[in-house]
């Protein structure tokens, strides 16, 4: 790989988008919003109108919301449900879990109330989705749920305020893949003990809750209930022990097991120093951790009390920091003059873990460098890309003159008899590394997550898939002495599969239109494959075998996803028809069934 | 280019006056004539009257809305081709068209540019509105080369990012002047929305006017005895908050342009639109800095007043008098890429020194990053456009050259065009003139591109070199891409070139050509001069040779055809499109005999054949 680890990212944005976030009046408004749900309220949603933009507010706060306790840490498979479309996996195909309580709150709502015909009717407008606490986590399911409907004019945002993690790595993949990760920003106080409580398994923390929940009911103005304050501290102390030894485990990396759960979308960490915004997943895990840790000369049940405290303080911290903004501040000078880490060393003076925090700043540093490598990455394959537009160039035109010596690029490549069958060769190995090093990177997770759904590259990748494997199968059927089927465990290149794979995960996500049925003939036949399939057919000795293949050529045909080329004089094709025919019309009722016999009787591609 | 401080200075105390006389006559302005100077200054406004009007949350209009002054002022997109309105603040606009309407504002202008005048708007104020608004309908209508200037003091903002870009396209720039204090809150007022403020101006404008009341001649005025009302604080405190949100967007977007969380929010938010462009100059006790860099305005508008502590400079809407009594040191900010951000790295130069006096001194880290992430927005484009043009010039010589040898090869020999020839592509030759179309397609793609999504100077679109090389391209090579597109059959997928396929490179060259008005040198042309000739005959062939068409819609179409045929016969270049093996000499013939003895409006054409 090249080495231009050199190139440092130029900026750090956490601060200037968190300074954005806190004065564009967005974060305020929702939650007014929040505080305005009442109690009768409480197993539905609400609907807030402000400007161009539609608040759909969640409630918080359902004791039993908060621990699942079905599983060690409160997941399950969002899949048991028929709510969530099947692409929400990971690349790996493994299941997204999610929190179950918010899954099923979510569920409740969608089931019990309007809320699908209010969102229908909101199909052209910002909708911002807000939770608070576990309601937070319900938006998010929330958000998910409409972005996988893909409405095109509209635009979906979430904003959740101290709400605990929700999903699993599998999910973030999911939404990553889709580029929905900008779609999702959780706002977290310093101290809050929500947003990393399920680091912790659900049976350290449930007790301590039931003291703690209704305290927080009755500071929401939702219930109005007395807890006893000696019992308050002491679940305070507890739960706060119990989350910190997971968090201290997930970021130090010590080994153990480790819950499934891990930050999705921009975290916005608030303090009373101002706030700032991180989005890469493992850096937020780990400041988690760093921003609650406890810090000398502060009294643990002090952090204690405001770890609860601050779960229902956003309103005060939301102002304060808007006050932290406008007053002047004069910082500390640090010793670097590179505009990136001084927006880091900014970034940890303002959600008060300090620039001094040398795990915290290199847990940022190293983020921001592998965000940097991969939209490099991005660039350096752009040009890759157009370059080898020559190779394809090459290929296509060595097809054109195949097909005018009515033999089909494929034939005349697997005779390789001519100069020219010797020149493609080259194009035909320059593209393989070259899509080779695609799926590789991509796999290496040194592209941007998105990369594999954006339009640019699947088109890029099946028109060489449909242009390109054709030539690899000839190669195979030229070179390999095994007589092994190109189709066989190991055979077909692995870029030709990841790339196939990434077409039909894109199709599936390709609503509205729908499929244009074709009027002529595809100038290359759709399933790349077809050659390979061909070869098996032929050495087929079993008749089964070669009726599947029919039906399969019959099915190109009806739907046009068939090259006419098949049909040239010389082809493989024609030679397989020939002999396949004549066995075949030694049963009468063949000739009359056998739809493709009358196609190719007609010579009806013409 | 830096700013040239010394032709300014002296003239800054007379034009402070003359728009102070305006706005204590009561007129809609005041001139006075210095040397070949016509100066007019503007009134400005002590009612919140001039904001009133608006129904808009920041005040802003269409800025062609009921007049025909600024016509160029527009974007136009080559992914859709739709023409977009540049907004300004209405108030401003409202009172600039009832003075073009209510006096001879427009005949003194016309009758100093004519006498070889420079003239020179300014104002204070609403006025200093005013007076840009004069300059953009005089530069529009005088052209580029006009001598006609604004100086602005105290209202350095009035149109939105399609005003601001428009200008600098059309090189106007560096026609406007604006001068902003520190404290200078009401400078900053159009960051807010007009509801948040509004209520506040009814109390301050009055003090403010009051404290202009006592600015005597020579400008050097007393501080207010009075002290501020109570409003300031809250209203310092909304206008901050709302410039806050303005300039942190506007970072992000420069430090990290593919930031996705502003982009997925930016619709359901509405900051304020406006965006300078234009010199600024803003004033301290220490002297005044000059800014280019039109990124770096928002962030120091913000930074310096909101470190601005002493509430009698936050009052400063006035105190443009007392400006260049103080110190009159200027210096220019330049190499904000490299801006210092630790101690051990900055140097005392006269630039730190205003800076330092601005409140964004080495402590000021952040505002800082802001200033280094506007430079590296300015030298991203210059980056941009040294590489487009170098690339531009490489190709020239190569790929460009090697495309116009195929085509005049094909022109020797008299007998097919390049167009059929490609379109056949047996020949090799064939094959290499597709790479080199492919090459040069990557590169005016990627041209297209950076202009639409603003990654070069918002003038490279009108650049000589860029037009000339475009042209030339458009015209060699778009034909082989329609050969391109009708060889592999892709019509029949896609639709017609033209209704659903031509690049947006060509139409974007197209437009830009047009816009530019180059003068047609060549007036027999060596090559069609219509880029899209051979799209039509394709059109055309393909509906004639379909046997399902209906034969009155052929009839049409073939009339619609021979007539925009006949319109452009004067640009085709004959000598090739008639060859012998030409598909448009085998439509005219087809055409020919479909006319029977009747009308044959290609008749001319067809009797070329012939010779």
């Amino acid at each position: 790989m090249d080495v231009d680890l050199l190139n440092p990212p130029k900026f750090s944005v956490g601060q200037e988008l968190a300074n954005f976030l806190a004065t564009c009046e967005i974060l305020l408004k929702a939650w007014k919003a929040i505080c305005s749900i009442s109690k009768n309220r409480e197993d539905s949603f609400l609907l807030i109108k402000d400007e161009d933009v539609v608040y759909v507010i969640f409630p918080s706060f359902h004791n039993e919301d908060f621990i699942a306790s079905d599983s060690k840490y409160g997941e399950c498979n969002i899949k048991n449900q028929k709510i969530f479309s099947a692409g929400l996996k990971g690349n790996d195909d493994k299941p997204a879990l999610v929190h179950k309580g918010a899954l099923n709150r979510f569920l409740h709502i969608l089931e019990n109330s309007d809320f699908k015909a209010k969102m229908q009717d909101l199909k052209e407008q910002n909708i911002i989705f807000v939770g608070h606490s576990i309601g937070g986590a319900v938006a998010a399911l929330a958000t998910i749920w409409f972005l996988e409907k893909r409405l095109r004019n509209s635009n979906s945002f979430c904003i959740t305020f101290g709400a605990p993690l929700f999903g699993n790595a599998t999910i973030q993949e999911a939404i990553g893949r889709e580029d929905w990760l900008g779609r999702f920003c959780h706002v977290v106080c310093k101290y809050d003990i929500v947003p990393r409580m399920y680091l912790a398994p659900y049976e350290s923390i449930a007790k301590p809750l039931d003291a703690i929940v209704p305290h927080w009911r009755s500071k929401m103005g939702i219930d109005c209930v007395d807890v006893s304050h000696l019992s308050m501290s002491e679940a305070c102390m507890t739960i706060l022990n119990n989350v910190l030894k997971c968090t201290s485990t997930v970021a130090n990396n010590y080994p153990g097991v480790r819950s499934p759960y891990v930050p999705i979308g921009t975290y916005m960490f608030c303090s009373t120093r101002g706030a700032a915004c991180f989005e890469d997943s493992e850096a937020v895990l780990k400041l988690l951790h760093f921003s609650m840790q406890c810090q000398e000369g502060i009294p643990f049940d002090q952090i204690a009390g405001t770890c609860i405290s601050e779960h229902t303080d956003y309103g005060c911290m939301l102002e304060g920091i808007d006050e932290a903004l406008l007053n002047a501040r004069q910082f500390a000078n640090f010793v670097s003059n590179s505009s990136f880490e001084i927006g880091i060393a900014l970034e940890l003076e303002a959600i008060g873990v300090g620039a001094q925090d040398n795990h915290a700043f290199f847990a940022l540093k190293k983020a921001g460098e592998a965000k940097n490598e991969q939209e490099m990455n991005t660039e350096k394959l752009n040009v890759k890309l157009s370059k080898n537009q020559s190779h394809m160039a090459e290929l296509e035109w060595y097809k054109t003159r195949c097909k005018d010596s009515n033999t089909g690029y494929y034939d005349a490549f697997k005779q390789h008899d001519q100069k020219k069958d010797f020149h493609v060769n080259l194009a035909r190995t320059n593209l393989g590394d070259f899509w080779d090093e695609i799926v590789e990177m991509e796999e290496k997770h040194v592209l941007p997550s998105d990369f594999r759904t954006r339009n640019k590259w699947i088109n890029a990748g099946t028109t060489y898939r449909r242009l390109g494997e054709p030539l690899d199968i000839a190669y195979h059927c030229r070179t390999d002495k095994g007589n092994k089927s190109f189709l066989s465990d190991g055979v077909r290149p692995h870029r030709h599969i990841v790339l196939e794979k990434w077409m039909i995960e894109k199709e599936q996500t390709r609503t509205g239109r729908g499929k244009r049925g074709r009027t002529n003939f595809a100038s290359l036949s759709e399933d790349s494959v077809f050659w390979a399939r061909l070869e098996e057919a032929c050495k087929a000795s079993v008749r089964p075998q070669q009726e599947e293949f029919e039906a399969y050529v019959w099915t190109m045909i009806t739907n046009k996803s068939i090259s006419v080329e098949v049909f040239l004089e010389q082809s493989s094709f024609m030679k397989w028809w020939q002999q396949y025919s004549q066995i075949q019309l030694q049963s009468p009722q063949w000739r009359s069934s056998s739809p493709l016999f009358n196609f190719m009787a007609n010579q009806s591609w013409n | 280019m830096g700013f040239d401080s010394s032709s300014f200075s002296p003239r800054y105390k007379d034009l402070l006056k003359v728009s102070c006389a305006a706005s204590k006559s009561g007129n809609y302005f005041e001139e006075t004539s210095s040397g070949d100077t016509l100066i007019i200054g503007f009134c400005g406004s002590s009612s919140a009257n001039a904001f009133n009007k608006t129904t808009t949350k920041f005040g802003e209009c269409a800025i062609n809305e009921n007049n025909g002054y600024f016509s160029s002022l527009v974007h136009w997109s080559p992914a859709n081709g739709k023409i977009q309105q540049a907004l300004v603040h209405k108030g401003a606009l409202d009172k600039f068209l009832d003075i073009c309407r209510n006096s001879d504002l427009e005949t003194k202008v016309t009758k100093a540019l004519e006498g070889n005048k420079t003239v020179l708007f300014t104002g204070h104020s609403i006025g200093g509105a005013i007076a840009t608004l004069a300059t953009l309908a005089s530069l529009e209508k005088w052209g580029k080369d006009a001598p006609v200037f604004a100086i602005t003091f105290g209202f350095p903002l009035i149109g939105d990012e399609v005003l601001a870009r428009a200008v600098r396209r059309q090189g106007w720039a560096n026609n406007f002047f604006n001068v902003v204090t520190r404290g200078d809150v009401f400078a900053r007022i159009l960051l807010a929305p007009w509801e948040s403020v509004c209520s506040h101006l009814g109390v301050l404008l009055p003090y403010w006017q009051k404290s202009a009341e006592q600015m005597n001649d020579d400008g050097t005025d007393e501080i207010m005895k009075e002290a501020p009302p109570t409003e300031l604080d809250e209203h310092l405190r909304i206008v901050l908050r709302h410039a806050c949100a303005v300039v942190n967007f506007m970072t992000v977007n420069n430090m990290e342009p593919t930031n996705k969380l502003t982009a997925g929010l930016k619709p359901a938010i509405k900051l304020s639109p406006y965006r300078p462009f234009g010199y600024y100059l803003f004033c301290s006790d220490n002297g005044t800095l000059c800014v280019e860099n039109y990124e770096a305005v928002l962030p120091i508008l913000f930074y310096s007043l909101s470190t601005c502590k002493d509430q009698a400079n936050v009052s400063d809407h006035t105190g443009y008098g007392k400006v260049f009594h103080g110190n009159t040191n200027i210096a220019n900010l330049e190499g904000l890429q490299n801006l210092p951000l630790s101690q051990s790295a900055a140097l005392s130069s006269a630039m730190e020194i205003q800076l330092d006096a601005l409140g964004i001194g080495i402590q000021n880290a952040q505002a800082r990053l802001a200033l280094r992430a506007a430079g590296e927005h300015e030298n991203k484009l210059r980056q941009n456009f040294s590489e487009v043009l170098e690339e531009l010039n490489k190709l020239e010589k190569t790929e460009m050259t090697k495309l116009k040898e195929y085509r005049n090869k094909f022109l020797s020999q008299k007998s097919m065009p390049y167009y059929e020839a490609f379109k056949a592509h047996k020949e090799e030759t064939d094959f290499k003139a597709n790479l080199n179309r492919l090459k040069l397609a990557a590169l005016y793609d990627r041209i297209e591109n950076l202009v639409d999504t603003h990654q070069l100077p918002d003038d490279f679109q009108c650049n000589e070199e860029l037009i000339r090389k475009g042209t030339e391209y458009r015209l060699y090579v778009e034909p082989l891409d329609i050969a391109n597109y009708y060889r592999l059959g892709k019509h029949e997928d896609s639709g017609h070139y033209m209704k659903n396929a031509r690049p947006r490179r060509y139409k974007a060259l197209e437009k830009w050509l047009a816009d530019k008005k180059m003068e047609d040198k060549s007036n027999q042309p060596k090559i069609t001069m219509d880029s899209c000739f051979w799209a039509y005959v394709e059109e055309i062939s393909c509906l004639m040779n379909n046997p399902k068409e209906k034969e009155e819609d052929v009839k049409t179409q073939c009339d619609n055809f021979q007539n925009k045929v006949k319109g452009i016969s004067d640009q085709l270049c004959v000598e090739e499109v008639l060859m012998v093996q030409s598909s448009f000499t085998e439509l005219l013939k087809k055409l020919k005999q479909q006319s029977g003895g009747g009308v044959f409006p290609l008749s001319p054409l067809f009797n070329m054949i012939a010779q």
